[in-house]
């Protein structure tokens, strides 16, 4: 008479699992909603649930990345840095989170932000040549000429 | 017992149905991934010739202007339609006070290709080379679409004066002063016009006025 048992904890192990397992599809479904908002433009209504993903920990690399588009996408690039700030916390290897928030300072004129990130990733890959060139804008922009200049003599094979 | 065991795996059953189907959690790594949307793209590349350009520009900006032309001369032997790079060219040849050579350089621009940046240069090539019969037409086009320059109306104020055009450098220079009341160094200026033109009791009320 041991089967009443087993079956019974069976069946609890099965609503358990299809519980959790609710839970997370609930998750799933809301942020591929969320993605076919952004990509509709709709960041307005994207952004709420990127967020509430993200606190989930839900692909919260993702759901970050999400977020700190839709806010860059409404022209709040403040925010926008805020988010790709704490998304290269999570992935401090990411020369692309790194990339994009270099574009980010450019565009908030914190030229010497943005320099300090190419920089960064020019120091891990010497060949990146966007790195480079927009290292070399931002240094332009602060008046830096003649470091620019190198830069520009380095990639063209022209550095003496 | 039996029941007890149908009724399980009907529940079972249920359990499995209500959930539906088993995510794929390999496609799940891939649906809507933000990553790629970060990547740098091919926007980002630049070209041996643009990275050549932005060289030629900054030693422009640097004033290492030899430098800067040399860069110039090289990109447009490899694009000679560049337009653009070759009026930044004959500016900075303008600014290095290489008149003639920047003169022929944006003269060689197609006139299709020349901006009203590029043709105001030119008419303060032609005045720097006292061709003012030239500079005019150039001037006063420009002003009748940009009439807030006042930059240019200063200049062509003063090359009207030069040509001893009084009543209309006059003219322009009023226009100025109703725009920039306070400024001194238009405002003497016209005051020394006034003087050429001997209307020297407004010249001496003009000039007493910046003395103020």
């Amino acid at each position: 008479m041991k089967i009443v048992p087993a079956i019974s904890l069976l069946v609890v192990l099965a609503a358990a699992t299809t519980g959790l397992y609710q839970a997370v599809n609930h998750d799933r479904i809301l942020y591929l909603d969320a993605v076919r908002l952004f990509k509709r433009d709709s960041y307005c209504e994207a952004l709420p649930i990127f967020q509430k993903l993200a606190v989930k920990d839900f692909r919260k690399t993702d759901s970050l990345i999400y977020m700190g588009l839709s806010y860059e996408k409404q022209g709040n690039t403040r925010d926008s840095i805020r988010i790709f700030r704490q998304v290269l916390s999570l992935e401090p290897s990411n020369d692309d989170v790194r990339f994009k928030l270099g574009e980010l300072y450019e565009r908030d004129h914190e030229y010497r932000l943005a320099a300090d990130m190419y920089g960064e990733i020019i120091k891990k890959k010497p060949a990146n040549r966007a790195a480079r060139v927009r290292r070399a804008r931002a240094l332009t922009a602060m008046g830096r000429f003649d470091e620019a200049i190198d830069i520009y003599r380095e990639m063209l094979g022209e550095r003496s | 017992m039996r029941r007890i065991a149908v009724t399980a795996i009907l529940i079972l059953l249920i359990c499995t149905v209500i959930s539906g189907p088993r995510p794929s959690f390999a496609r799940e790594k891939t649906a809507g991934g933000a990553s790629s949307l970060i990547a740098p793209g091919s926007a980002d590349e630049v070209p041996d010739w643009m990275a050549r350009w932005e060289l030629a520009r900054i030693l422009g900006y640097a004033k290492r202007y030899d430098e800067s032309i040399a860069e110039y001369k090289k990109l447009l032997k490899e694009k000679p339609g560049l337009a653009k790079a070759r009026i930044e060219m004959a500016r900075f040849l303008f600014w290095s006070g290489r008149i003639p050579e920047s003169l022929e350089v944006l003269e060689s621009v197609p006139s299709a290709q020349q901006t009203d940046e590029s043709l105001l240069l030119m008419a303060d090539l032609y005045r720097a080379r006292k061709a003012y019969a030239r500079a005019g037409p150039i001037y006063r086009d420009h002003l009748r679409r940009h009439p807030g320059d006042h930059a240019a109306r200063l200049r062509f104020a003063e090359m009207l004066s030069w040509q001893k055009q009084y009543d209309e450098s006059l003219a322009e220079y009023r226009r100025i002063l109703s725009a920039l009341p306070d400024d001194v160094q238009v405002r003497r200026k016209y005051g020394l016009v006034l003087m050429w033109a001997n209307r020297f009791d407004e010249a001496a009320r003009e000039l007493r006025r910046t003395l103020k």
